[in-house]
């Protein structure tokens, strides 16, 4: 049987009062395109740093392809990729010398990470001005050039959080091709996104965290049918989305506000706000 | 219909930003970090405090003698002190200012007064400014000791070369940040720099060989100082207190005309701020032909560093270098030891200007020259994280032991003050004849021994309390507060160790035992060292919230 690619026990994260991740159990298997979805502030980025090892809980366990993070940080680390809310840029280095140095810090010698260096940055369209800083790069290029020092070792599970988010149709083309490409080769992709369309598109298992507490796991097929049978049990198909007819096919949209809740859609803006012109 | 907000007036806005600084300062204080560093800070200025009130007490001193001597024309030589301070030491001292940049708030409708207005209290509250300051009281008390009637004048003069002064210092600045921050006037600046020094050596073998040729125009160089803004102030109090009303409210009026032609200077360049100048290196142009994007990293050095060090230790090294490379006032930083040491030799290699302690010990300068190049880049160390900015979250994702970071941040310091030792050793030796083995062992194990022990303290430091700073800014720099105590007390330690074992030695065995005793403290200090670095593996996790909260902004 093969392995999951991430599991969690427990896994809890305070910040002083504040319970921002509570005993979250997650299993992605090995080679899903999985989306972790939430409203903001629900812990998304929070769990990320935490599978990541940017962040150390505050209880539970995390296991990566089979390896406890917090026994084998170094092994694990060898086998992952991320793209962090940061992006994790040295910004006074230009894009080539960066991700030749990002490979180098992933044990790559010398010649493969200049020679990888250069084939990624002629896939993510980044050869134009060679001689440019980061710090001048425009948002969507760091985006690009991020994801590029993510998989320059070859990971096993790339972790992304948001990195749709900002990015023109242009950019946004160029970071789905590599990632459909990843997938198709067996990479275990787990991606936290606002975008539901794309998440729709591309994933195809999803979890929703909703105030620090995991809410829905697992396919989105399986998604669709538990909030129809809760829907149909009590009578109701979701609040400010039109009555499912039979054989209409939920959108993650509408799974996502059934069960994470609408309140905020439905205020209405023209009771409040009034001075707004 | 909704109303337009009205643009809130000039005293509104300095008002809001006032309250603005008290509530950023006080919430910063919500945390154990923040009270530390307020504690630190306190700590810091009391022990400095120190310093500037004694000198102060000597300034007010002096000008109680003078006057009450009648002895003005010395006067100047007190005001040329506080000049110098006042714009050299900022240069010296460019990592103890507050960190705030309000250009932030730009975005808002803020009035261009209240800009210029915030960039001259940003100056007023410069430590250094404040101690010149402190010492313009002490002088101005001193005087009305000794003449009272002199009250008025001295207030009157005083506030106007405060004034003059302020401006001088902070269009030096935005004008020197300007410079620095394109290439071209960058590399302009160090050719200058390069230039004046050059120009400076040539000129003591030109004053020796074409005295008699120099010398007249040097005798006219005193008049000349008159009309700088320090002489004329000394010139405007002389007169007042020989009752010349006109001539000393003259030489007011001309150090006023001086603070008008800064102010004019410096709004040309905060204006061009206001306006949304970007300092940021210029860009290629997006049609620059494609080149190949291939790392230079075929230099020799990589190649060096390679074939002896881990790849990450060597990808770090060279990462290291990179920064450096780009980092202007850093390189300033780095460059001042050499720079200055070099300047002194020089001065003292010429027969009329070398003092007779050096005269007749010239050993003594190799270790002094090392121990002024230890104290200026030492600081570095104590914050090795400043500039990674959100790179720090890299340093944590990749399969990399933190301790091979701190290795290689070592490293690099330790490459640079080789170098450097190298240069003054080299300097020194051909400007004031060689310094014996005995001594050149001595002090080389010495500052062995202190780099050790200044690697594994500015490890932890650089772990604990980390400080973001910004890359190539000439101001609103600061370490956090307890970096900058505890550096200290370490300098403060490691001097007075080393001092007093150079003492004792001296007494008892000579320059060999006192190497004898440095390499042993360099073994037992490398021990530490290995030890440490192994623990900051460790605290490194700890820390990856604090480092990655504060760099990563």
């Amino acid at each position: 049987m093969t392995q999951p690619a991430v599991v969690t026990e427990n896994l809890t994260r305070r910040f002083g009062e504040l319970v921002a991740v509570n005993r979250i159990d997650l299993t992605v298997g090995a080679g899903q395109f999985f989306g972790f979805l939430g409203p903001n502030g629900a812990g998304k980025s929070t769990t990320i740093k935490m599978l990541t090892g940017l962040l150390a809980p505050s209880s539970g366990r995390v296991r990566l392809l089979g390896l406890d993070l917090e026994e084998h940080p170094i092994e694990v680390k060898r086998q992952i990729g991320v793209v962090p809310e940061g992006l994790a840029l040295f910004e006074r280095l230009t894009g080539a010398e960066y991700l030749n140095f990002a490979g180098r810090m992933y044990g790559l010698d010398r010649s493969t990470a200049a020679q990888r260096t250069a084939e990624l940055l002629d896939f993510m369209q980044l050869t134009d001005r060679p001689k440019t800083l980061i710090a001048d790069y425009s948002h969507g290029m760091r985006k690009k050039l991020a994801l590029a020092a993510a998989v320059i070792h070859g990971p096993r599970i790339l972790f992304l959080d948001e990195p749709f988010e900002g990015v023109d149709a242009i950019a946004a083309g160029t970071l789905k091709a590599m990632l459909t490409r990843m997938i198709s080769r067996g990479v275990t992709i787990f991606l936290t996104s606002h975008v539901l369309e794309i998440v729709e598109r591309l994933c195809s298992h999803v979890a929703i965290i909703h105030q620090g507490r995991l809410v829905a796991q697992g396919s989105l097929e399986e998604l669709r049918a538990g909030v129809a049978s809760s829907a149909s049990a009590d009578g109701s198909h979701g609040v400010g989305f039109s009555p499912a007819t039979p054989g209409e096919r939920l959108t993650l949209e509408q799974i996502f506000l059934t069960i994470v809740g609408q309140e905020a859609s439905l205020r209405r803006a023209d009771e409040e706000l009034s001075w707004l012109r | 219909m909704a109303e337009v907000a009205l643009s809130a007036g000039f005293t509104q806005q300095v008002t809001l930003i006032a309250g603005l600084r008290w509530r950023l300062f006080r919430n910063s204080l919500r945390t154990t970090s923040g009270k530390l560093d307020l504690l630190a800070l306190t700590l810091v200025s009391a022990l400095s405090g120190f310093a500037v009130a004694g000198i102060g007490l000597a300034f007010a001193a002096g000008a109680y003698y003078i006057v009450a001597e009648s002895k003005l024309r010395l006067l100047v030589l007190l005001l040329w002190g506080i000049f110098f301070a006042w714009h050299f030491l900022p240069v010296l001292l460019a990592t103890s200012t507050a960190s705030f940049d309000f250009r932030n708030l730009l975005r808002f409708p803020l009035r261009f007064s209240v800009f210029f207005l915030l960039s001259l209290a940003y100056g007023l509250f410069d430590p250094v400014a404040v101690a010149a300051l402190f010492w313009l009281v002490c002088i101005a008390v001193g005087i009305s000791l000794a003449r009272p009637d002199l009250l008025p004048w001295t207030l009157l003069i005083f506030v106007l070369f405060a004034a003059m002064n302020l401006l001088l210092s902070r269009m030096i600045f935005t004008w020197v940040e300007r410079l620095l921050a394109r290439r071209r006037t960058r590399e302009a600046v160090w050719v200058l720099l390069m230039l004046v020094i050059l120009g400076f050596q040539l000129s003591g073998a030109f004053v020796e060989s074409w005295s008699r040729r120099v010398a007249p125009v040097a005798l006219k160089l005193p008049p000349i100082a008159g009309f700088l803004p320090p002489g004329l102030v000394g010139r405007a109090l002389a007169s007042a207190a020989r009752g010349h009303a006109a001539e000393a409210l003259s030489c007011a009026t001309l150090v006023a005309a001086y603070g008008l032609v800064f102010a004019l200077f410096l709004r040309h360049r905060l204006r061009a701020q206001y306006l949304g100048e970007d300092l940021g290196e210029s860009q290629a142009p997006a049609s620059a032909p494609a080149a190949h994007c291939s790392v230079s990293s075929s230099t020799s050095f990589a190649s060096f560093s390679s074939s002896f060090l881990r790849a990450p230790v060597a990808a770090l090294l060279e990462k290291e270098l990179r920064y450096i490379r780009r980092n202007s006032v850093l390189l300033m930083n780095l460059a001042l030891a050499p720079m200055l040491i070099g300047f002194f030799a020089v001065f003292w290699s010429r027969p009329q200007g070398r003092p007779d302690l050096f005269a007749r010990s010239p050993e003594l300068m190799f270790p002094s020259a090392l121990a002024y190049m230890f104290l200026l880049l030492s600081q570095l160390g104590n914050n090795a994280f400043a500039y990674e900015g959100r790179g720090i979250q890299l340093l944590f994702l990749a399969p990399v032991r933190f301790r091979d970071v701190l290795l290689a941040k070592n490293l690099t310091l330790g490459l640079i003050v080789a170098g450097e030792t190298a240069l003054v050793w080299l300097l020194l030796s051909l400007l004031l004849g060689s310094p014996g083995a005995a001594t050149v062992t001595a002090t080389l194990a010495a500052l062995l021994f202190a780099m050790l022990v200044q690697f594994t303290t500015g490890n932890l430091l650089s772990l604990c309390y980390p400080r973001r700073l910004e890359f190539g800014a000439l101001h609103r720099q600061r370490a956090a507060g307890m970096t900058m105590l505890i550096g200290l007390l370490v300098q403060i330690a490691l001097f007075g160790l080393v001092g007093t074992i150079l003492l004792v030695t001296r007494r008892f065995g000579g320059m060999w035992l006192a190497a004898g005793l440095f390499l042993g403290l360099s073994a037992i200090a490398g021990w530490v060292y290995v030890v440490a670095l192994e623990r900051c593996d460790h605290l490194a996790g700890d820390q990856r919230e604090v480092l990655t909260s504060q760099l990563a902004r």
